[in-house]
């Protein structure tokens, strides 16, 4: 089982748009730090659903573009540009891993990150 | 007998700008900023100084060639100024220029200024500046090499030697940089000031590992800027709680480090020798137990952790504890970047070296705001410019006159 926390308005999206300005990355907002305390790697895929009353939206522009392998007892994060208002509509997020397995995270909806 | 620098040179008014992507003003915008702030804080008028440097590494990128920019910027009374670029270190090279000008009794006033404008260039990084002008041999040394990997390797020699679990590792990097951002909240001029914890360090991408996003620091538009003087001078004009040069020192690597097989890779040669001599100059025998802060070149957090050991505050092998132990926090034994340090404030590299004297200045008078530190005695600031290979590393320690 992996932790996941989810951190809207998170503070690193200053710090991708400081040093990655010739990468292409503003306003990566959203954080979604994965834990892996499990006995394998686990590789996420670079997606994510959204899940609302009545809605449910398939989210593509994640980065890393391809996901990121957590290794056992590692840590790692994805990151995506999320308006504000789209994200209130939702409750849940859906994480897959590279296999199709989904992760449910509730949401909180906390407006400042860590 | 050569008998150093120690109490020779009163700092008697700093400047420095915020640093960031100052996309609203230009390299002369920058330096009459810190300028102006300087000047007021000496309390002199321009017509008294007597001599200038001015310190910029990337002069291409909207500088501009020799030190007529800042000449012309700051409307200097047709004196004497000095353009000096020591890559990382050129901050503290305008300042050491001026330091020995009024020390050798040249000149009464001395103006040092460091100043760069990189943002511009749409780039995160720093422009490739490892051509023929570093010296003949750089091609045959490295002729393909980044800085995240060059750290990288330092980082991975680092925990090879030692013996250091790549987690164990990680996570004391990541207590560098969460440090800083902490300390970045806390002073209004830094271009970061969002506090991250250890587990956004350690989840964030990897740049050349174990080199996370957090653990290489970007680089920024900003100047600094010092008037020093005689001490018995800035007594004259009464200023009171004079803040002293007790040492500069300065070490360059001389290619034996990638020339032969002595050096396993895992620390810096020429800090460990600067230090020794910097330390030496000042008449500081303890440093763990003397000094009171620093500001080093925390380039890479990797960087940061192997300095404290060629600073020889910590053991050889031992970074890591200390830095667990919150030995270099704001509220530790010697608080390390209490003003962001370069990850946080920013790194305008010919403006870095100067800014982290404006802080060590800021705090032995009193100044600092809610970074404040209580009575610090001595403060160290630490310049590395290059690669762990091949560098140039600066040591300047300030405090108060006569202690």
């Amino acid at each position: 089982m992996l932790e996941i926390t989810v951190i809207m308005n998170s503070a690193v999206a200053e710090v991708f748009a400081w040093k990655c300005c010739g990468g292409g990355l503003p306003d990566q907002n959203l954080e979604i730090q994965v834990r892996n305390p499990g006995p394998l790697p686990v590789h996420l895929a670079d997606r994510f659903d959204l899940e609302g009353p009545g809605e449910r939206l398939a989210w593509t522009a994640v980065c890393p573009a391809g996901g990121r392998t957590i290794a056992t007892g590692d840590v790692g994060a994805l990151y995506a540009a999320m308006d504000e208002a789209v994200w209130e509509r939702f409750t849940t997020l859906v994480l897959y891993d590279g296999e199709g397995k989904p992760y449910r995270v509730p949401l909180l909806h906390r407006r400042s990150g860590a | 007998m050569a008998t150093g620098i120690r109490d020779k040179v009163a700092i008697i008014g700093m400047g420095c700008t915020r640093f960031g992507e100052r996309w609203d003003v230009g390299a002369e915008e920058l330096m009459v900023e810190a300028y102006e702030e300087c000047i007021a804080d000496a309390g002199i008028a321009p017509r008294e100084i007597g001599a200038a440097w001015m310190g910029t590494c990337f002069d291409e990128i909207s500088v501009g060639k020799s030190a007529l920019p800042m000449a012309i910027t700051l409307r200097l009374p047709f004196i004497p100024v000095t353009r000096v670029e020591n890559f990382c270190a050129t901050g503290t090279e305008a300042f050491r220029g001026a330091c020995y000008a009024v020390a050798a009794g040249a000149y009464d006033f001395c103006l040092a200024l460091g100043v760069e404008k990189l943002k511009d260039t749409g780039y995160g990084g720093l422009p490739s500046f490892v051509g023929s002008n570093s010296g003949s041999l750089t091609w045959q040394w490295f002729p393909n090499m980044t800085a995240p990997g060059s750290f990288a390797q330092l980082a991975s020699a680092y925990a090879a030697k030692y013996r250091i679990p790549d987690q164990d590792l990680k996570r004391a990097m990541a207590h560098v940089s969460a440090k800083s951002h902490a300390n970045g909240v806390l002073n209004p001029k830094a271009h970061l000031r969002k506090a991250v914890t250890e587990e956004q360090v350690m989840a964030a991408p990897i740049i050349a590992h174990p080199l996370g996003l957090f653990d290489c620091c970007g680089v920024s538009d900003g100047a600094a800027c010092a008037i020093v003087t005689t001490p018995e001078i800035a007594r004259r004009m009464g200023k009171k709680d004079l803040v002293s040069v007790k040492s500069l020192q300065l070490a360059l690597s001389n290619g034996e480090e990638m020339g032969y097989n002595d050096w396993d890779g895992e620390h810096f040669l020429t800090t460990s020798t600067a230090s020794r001599k910097a330390y030496q100059e000042a008449g500081i025998t303890n440093p763990r137990e003397e000094l009171s802060m620093m500001e080093v070149h925390d380039c890479f957090s990797i960087t940061e952790l192997v300095t404290m050991e060629d600073l020889h505050i910590s053991a050889r092998g031992q970074a890591i504890r200390d830095i667990m132990d919150g030995f270099f926090d704001r509220d530790g034994r010697i608080p390390c970047q209490v003003d962001g340090g370069l990850k946080c404030f920013g790194h305008p590299i010919g403006a870095s070296g100067l800014r982290m004297l404006y802080e060590m200045y800021l705090q032995l008078h009193g100044r600092a705001g809610e970074r404040q530190l209580d009575n610090p005695r001595y403060g160290l600031t630490h310049n590395l410019g290059g690669f762990p290979s091949m560098n140039i590393c600066s040591i300047a320690i300030v405090g108060r006159h006569g202690e």
